[in-house]
């Protein structure tokens, strides 16, 4: 505590303390406009089905655009060699204990791809709904996940994570006969945190709803990168 | 868990102040935590000590001031505390019951001053 015998020069400001991590993301953008890379902020929880759909995104996109995966995990590289099987680059970042990744670390990961090498780089964030939603990655856009079983709660438990994403992508969309799941009540949900949100309704395992998803990507892809 | 990264990034922050200042050591740091932030201000102060070893912050003190979550109804325009007009976990507007917002105050976790010891 401060006590009576201590004196202070009391300097008053105003940051955020997201101020410094803030400035190094918007850097990071900056050079990614410069270098014609897209960068995709991917989150979801634990079991969503991340590295799933990326494997079937990267499919779909792997003859038309260069692709990179940055797979965030807290120590493991189980994801980034599901993902090197597809052939695209993979390179896995272990945050050491972290549960977000910050604008620093995805670009120390960027420079090890080497720089104007690829069109596109996904960011596979750490598994969880809260803290990465805080930390700017430097990211183009970012998306989230939701799949069927997690519960159609989740906007209403996590409301920061609907509100700064740009894309919510509900997974696992076959398994809705199985589940108490409201797409409808998500949609609500999702929408009234973030008016601009876009939802796509998906299924890796049978491919519905990946196609929309996958022509938004691209068109991201292509606006940020000046491709026509 | 995600407290460490936020107290690492007080520090940053107030490390970089500190150089500014020329303060060589800090008394005190205030920060301001919105309850819509995420941010668990107990785990915050728990953690500072960990985080400040060493720094310039090491033995400062850390102050919490707590940021209310105001929001503005699009339906009324009235502003209400988003905590207090939960229903069913969703926020409903006291003055017409409509349920779209916007949010005023409550996000931020800012650095709002610091203690610069003087020699």
């Amino acid at each position: 505590m401060k006590t009576a015998t201590e004196q202070f020069k009391i300097i008053e400001l105003k940051e955020s303390v997201f101020e410094d991590n803030n400035r190094v993301a918007d850097k990071l953008r900056e050079r990614l406009k410069t270098e014609k890379t897209f960068l995709l902020n991917l989150m979801a929880s634990p079991g969503a089905g991340k590295t799933t759909l990326l494997v079937c995104t990267i499919e779909k996109l792997k003859s038309e655009l260069r692709i990179g995966v940055m797979e965030a995990d807290i120590d493991s590289s189980v994801d980034a060699r599901k993902i090197a099987d597809t052939g695209v680059r993979a390179i896995q970042l272990h945050t050491g204990g972290m549960c977000h990744l910050d604008a620093g670390m995805t670009e120390q990961g960027l420079n090890e791809f080497g720089s104007g090498e690829l069109d596109l780089v996904v960011l596979e964030n750490v598994g969880n709904l809260v803290c990465p939603a805080e930390f700017d990655t430097g990211s183009v856009k970012s998306a989230m996940i939701l799949s069927v079983p997690e519960g159609d709660d989740k906007p209403l438990k996590y409301p920061l994570m609907f509100s700064v994403v740009d894309a919510l992508v509900i997974s696992k969309i076959d398994c809705l006969p199985y589940f108490d799941f409201s797409v409808e009540a998500v949609r609500e949900r999702a929408k009234k945190l973030n008016p601009d949100i876009e939802i796509f309704e998906v299924s890796a395992k049978t491919g519905e709803g990946i196609d929309e998803w996958v022509k938004w990507l691209k068109k991201n892809v292509c606006d940020w990168n000046l491709i026509d | 868990m995600h407290e460490m990264g936020v107290v690492l990034n007080i520090i940053k922050t107030a490390e970089r102040l500190a150089v500014e200042n020329n303060a060589p050591k800090l008394g005190y740091v205030t920060v301001q935590v919105g309850e819509l932030s995420g941010v668990v201000p107990g785990y915050l102060s728990n953690l500072w000590p960990m985080g400040a070893e060493g720094t310039v912050c090491e033995g400062a003190e850390l102050i919490i001031e707590t940021v209310r979550g105001i929001v503005r109804c699009l339906s009324c325009e009235k502003e209400y505390h988003i905590m207090d007009n939960l229903v069913k976990d969703a926020p409903v507007c006291p003055h017409c019951q409509r349920e779209r917002f916007a949010v005023l105050t409550g996000r931020e976790v800012m650095i709002t001053e610091i203690g610069v010891l003087e020699q």
